[in-house]
């Protein structure tokens, strides 16, 4: 087996930046060593592959695209580079009202289903509702960003009223699974 | 490595100015080089589209960090590789695998002349089995290996271009190249698709 000077000379050479005196070296342990020689064929065969492995042109659509990408970009920008002062207010104040909701009830999630481990019993009936709470904060998030997105470039005070609706959405979300839950203890 | 074009300056300047006109012969000049990065580290033509469409904006919202001195094509596939790199990573995460069969005729669009449907065929499949061999690897190696043998990169060039060190560029090749000779000779389908094509050209 060659060791692992003679590896890496093998490696410089497919490189072409072994020097001639340590190339003849490296020439001479391979006509002695057979399996080594096998190894450099290997690399070699692998070294011509790749060597004459041909380029991928790009599809001819692909710059127009990337303009029509960044047109889109920076008008978006402008947009809200645009955006008058107290939607810009009313924009910053409805994401970090949507962060102070969103983020006690993740972690409330998580501490429900750490300490739901410790009973067999309950864990499935604790993931159950955590995911159905987190599936409808998603589906309803998603669903509002959508909107503000849509609504951003055309009247930049509806998006940030329809940011705003976020907050509540979220605080139905919470009172609807709070309804089901005494329901179910009711029952 | 080359000095930076002065019609490539120009362009970049204009860009930096807002002209949209200067970019747009940026991306005529590089997408090629830059799609064609994009596929081999990501081996999916549709997904290349998407990641090349992506370094480009990068690259124009961050113009201003380009250092004039040095190539624009090094710091463009940088920004790319470094893209595809996160790319294949989040692809790990989501626990899809990298050995997905490539599209068909995924290995087609060549930049050569217009081949025959022999040629097609020899060429589609040393192809696919170099989109295979290279999805063997790890993203750093992948991207090492493509540098080096798709744009002709020195160790220099390639540790430039990934941010690292000219020794953990040596390394990296070296391994990769292990790896692949290693699947080589485990695939003996390999030799029936290499071989024809090493003695016909």
């Amino acid at each position: 087996m060659p060791n692992m000077m003679m590896r890496q000379r093998m490696q410089e050479n497919l490189d072409g930046v072994l020097e001639e005196e340590l190339a003849e070296e490296l020439y001479a342990y391979l006509n002695a060593d057979e399996e080594a020689a096998e190894e450099y064929s290997r690399l070699e065969q692998l070294d011509n592959l790749l060597s004459r492995a041909p380029h991928v042109r790009a599809p001819q659509r692909i710059a127009v695209t990337i303009m029509a990408r960044l047109s889109h970009q920076l008008q978006r920008e402008a947009d809200v580079d645009h955006m008058p002062e107290e939607v810009r207010q009313a924009f910053l104040m409805s994401i970090s009202l949507v962060m102070l909701e969103t983020m006690p009830m993740m972690i409330a999630a998580s501490y429900l289903v750490l300490n739901a481990g410790r009973d067999p019993k309950l864990i499935g009936r604790v993931l159950e509702r955590t995911i159905a709470l987190q599936v409808m904060v998603i589906d309803a998030l998603v669903f509002l960003l959508k909107e503000v997105e849509y609504q951003l470039s055309r009247d930049p005070e509806k998006a940030a009223v329809t940011m705003s609706l976020i907050p509540i959405v979220l605080e139905g979300i919470l009172d609807y699974m709070h309804d089901q839950n005494n329901g179910n203890r009711l029952q | 490595m080359g000095e930076p074009d002065s019609i490539i300056l120009e362009w970049v300047h204009q860009a930096r100015s807002g002209n949209q006109d200067a970019f747009a012969e940026l991306v005529y000049s590089f997408q090629d080089a830059v799609y064609n990065l994009c596929y081999r580290m990501l081996g999916e033509r549709t997904e290349a589209e998407d990641a090349t469409q992506e370094a480009f904006l990068r690259a124009y919202l961050h113009l201003n960090r380009y250092d004039t001195e040095r190539s624009f094509k090094t710091w463009i596939l940088s920004i790319a590789s470094n893209h595809c790199i996160d790319r294949l990573r989040k692809r790990r995460v989501k626990w899809l695998s990298l050995d997905e069969p490539l599209p068909a005729g995924a290995a087609l669009a060549l930049s050569s002349d217009e081949p025959s449907p022999e040629e097609a065929t020899l060429f589609a499949e040393r192809g696919t089995q170099i989109q295979r061999l290279l999805h063997e690897l790890a993203p750093d190696y992948r991207a090492a290996v493509i540098l080096r043998y798709w744009y002709d990169y020195s160790y220099v060039e390639i540790a430039e271009t990934l941010e690292t060190t000219e020794s953990a560029i040596k390394s990296r090749l070296f391994r990769a190249r292990q790896m692949m000779a290693e699947k080589m000779r485990a695939g003996s389908s390999v030799d029936d698709v290499v071989n024809p094509l090493l003695q016909g050209s």
